[in-house]
């Protein structure tokens, strides 16, 4: 018996036929589970492909009968050519291609279509989604006990529009789950009748200690929507201060006009982070006779701020006392708000240019910085080029220190190291 | 309309170019259909339409990028752009507008409305 015969108890060629039929089965179950998911990948892609197909025939053979209304267009169907027509409705029409293409490519289309459109065309659509029983579907599955059942049905049923699908997405607004009561907001909002979006806000207010980022995409839904409403909602004081400043830059990204008083109000807020917000709003919406207060912003105790307003007069065109203003910024504190000023005094044509050189052959050594980078960044003539290079030159032979520069020399000296 | 030139329609969503084009092919005009940018960059250069209908939605390249490539060829000065606005796109409305361009047609819309934005926009070309 040799070592390995010992250490096996003396049954070496049992031992190796079990190893060699466990390899054996392994590979057998590696190829096995190779081939399912080579399979299941495959015909996923194809079940993937056939679903687009079928969409897309759906959508060709109902378009014409969604927009003109009957006849509508079924000559597709029969490989005939595309204009022939047939006298029936819209929901003859899409249950004949209900029959070839499925229920999922005709519902999808016509919701599509609902969304898209509106008017007497939308009504249509939504007559014929309740006659196909797609919004009875969706309603019945708005009580599914899955949660995702249900929130998948929300925001379908908000796409079908009309009175059946309104009633079901408001009652599912007091849902248990959170994630299905967000949902119905949302279907709501596509519903996009008053009612509607009134039922969404007010869900919206009695939920409103969510995630951040969903009260950000709610808020930013609404003022898609209906702006107004957003500023109803400001005003009636139901919101956080966090939230009021989320519903208030919803509205600026939307450029609703309806921010810009609100956003005046809150120039003067106690919270810096709401002054910052409302300036920048109201840089955003770019409207000349609401900047002078903006402007007054460039010396606001807060940098930001300041920086916020430097940035919101970048996007303006600005008169010569808001240009010296500007340029007295490029003296701040703050690396920032001297940034910003400068960026501001370059998008200005000749007046800031002129301003811009002006604090370059300062003494400031970081006035004279941001000018250098705002300057350098534009397309300047020959001469103004060649003003720039004399600057920079005659400035490498002052050797201008920087604040920080000086800081640092007098701090050595001071202890000694200088 | 039935010896105007090609409209283009540049509409990644299969439903919207669709809906759009049986508007368009209502009124007996030619609708030529890219479902992205770079299709319609291509369709542009080959059949020089007059009037171009944009969704601001799209995606590579994105709707900006088409109307500053399209504005920056020689045929650019001769074509008018409506540009569609699904939910959520008003900063591109915002620079579109900037790009020049005068006509949008916000979601939802009646089919009417198209009928007559493209109604208006021939006659200013004209």
């Amino acid at each position: 018996m040799n070592g390995l015969e010992i250490l096996l108890g003396g049954d070496l060629p049992r031992v190796i036929v079990t190893v060699a039929f466990a390899v054996l089965v392994t590979a057998a179950a590696v190829v096995f589970f190779s081939i399912t998911l080579l399979v299941h990948h495959a015909t996923g892609e194809y079940l993937a492909a056939q679903r687009r197909a079928q969409a897309h025939r759906a959508a060709v053979c109902l378009a014409a009968a969604i927009v003109n209304g009957a006849p509508g267009g079924f000559g597709c169907l029969l490989n005939e050519d595309p204009g022939t027509f047939f006298a029936e409705d819209l929901t003859q029409t899409a249950q004949r291609v209900r029959k070839l293409e499925g229920t999922v490519a005709v519902s999808a289309v016509l919701r599509r279509s609902r969304k898209l459109l509106r008017g007497e065309t939308a009504r249509r659509i939504t007559r014929t989604l309740e006659d196909l029983g797609e919004v009875r579907r969706l309603a019945t599955q708005a009580t599914s006990r899955r949660k995702w059942r249900r929130a998948t049905a929300m925001r379908q049923l908000g796409e079908c529009g009309g009175d059946k699908a309104r009633d079901a997405l408001i009652l599912a607004t007091h849902d248990r789950s959170i994630d299905v009561r967000r949902a119905a907001r949302e279907g709501l909002l596509v519903h996009r009748t008053s009612d509607a979006i009134v039922a969404s806000s007010d869900s919206f207010v009695r939920d409103e200690s969510q995630v951040l980022a969903w009260r950000k995409s709610f808020l930013t839904r609404l003022a898609e929507v209906d702006a107004p409403r957003i500023a109803e909602l400001i005003g009636s004081g139901k919101l956080s201060d966090a939230t009021e400043k989320l519903a208030l830059e919803a509205m600026g990204e939307q450029r609703a006009v309806e921010a810009v008083p609100l956003a005046v109000e809150r120039l003067h807020a106690a919270d810096p982070e709401m002054r910052a917000a409302a300036v920048r709003i109201l840089g955003r919406l770019q409207l000349l006779g609401v900047m002078d207060p903006v402007t007054a912003k460039l010396s606001d105790p807060s940098w930001f701020v300041r920086a916020a307003a430097a940035r919101a007069l970048a996007s303006v065109s600005c008169d010569e006392q808001e240009c010296e203003v500007l340029k007295g910024s490029l003296e701040d504190e703050a690396w920032w708000v001297r940034s910003n000023a400068a960026l501001a005094l370059s998008r200005q044509e000749e007046s800031g240019i002129a301003k811009l050189f002006e604090a370059l052959e300062g003494n400031d050594a970081y006035a004279r910085d941001a000018a250098l980078t705002a300057l350098t960044a534009l397309d300047l003539s020959p001469a103004e080029h060649q003003r720039l290079r004399e600057n920079v030159v005659e400035a490498d032979s002052r050797n201008f220190p920087t604040q920080a520069e000086s800081g640092l020399a007098s701090a050595a000296s001071a202890s000694g190291l200088g | 309309m039935a010896n105007d030139p090609p409209i283009l329609v540049i509409e990644d969503n299969d439903v919207v170019a669709q809906l759009v084009s049986a508007v368009l092919r209502g009124d007996g005009v030619e609708v030529l259909i890219a479902p992205n940018g770079y299709t319609g960059l291509d369709l542009f250069e080959q059949h020089r339409p007059r009037i171009m209908i944009l969704d601001l939605a799209i995606s590579g390249p994105n709707s900006i990028e088409v109307l500053r490539t399209v504005h920056g060829s020689i045929l650019g000065n001769k074509l008018s752009v409506i540009c569609i606005v699904m939910s959520g796109e008003a900063e591109h409305e915002f620079q579109a507008r900037k790009l020049g361009v005068v006509e949008f047609l916000h979601e939802p819309f009646e089919p009417a409305d198209l009928h007559s934005v493209v109604q208006r926009t021939n006659r200013s070309a004209a």
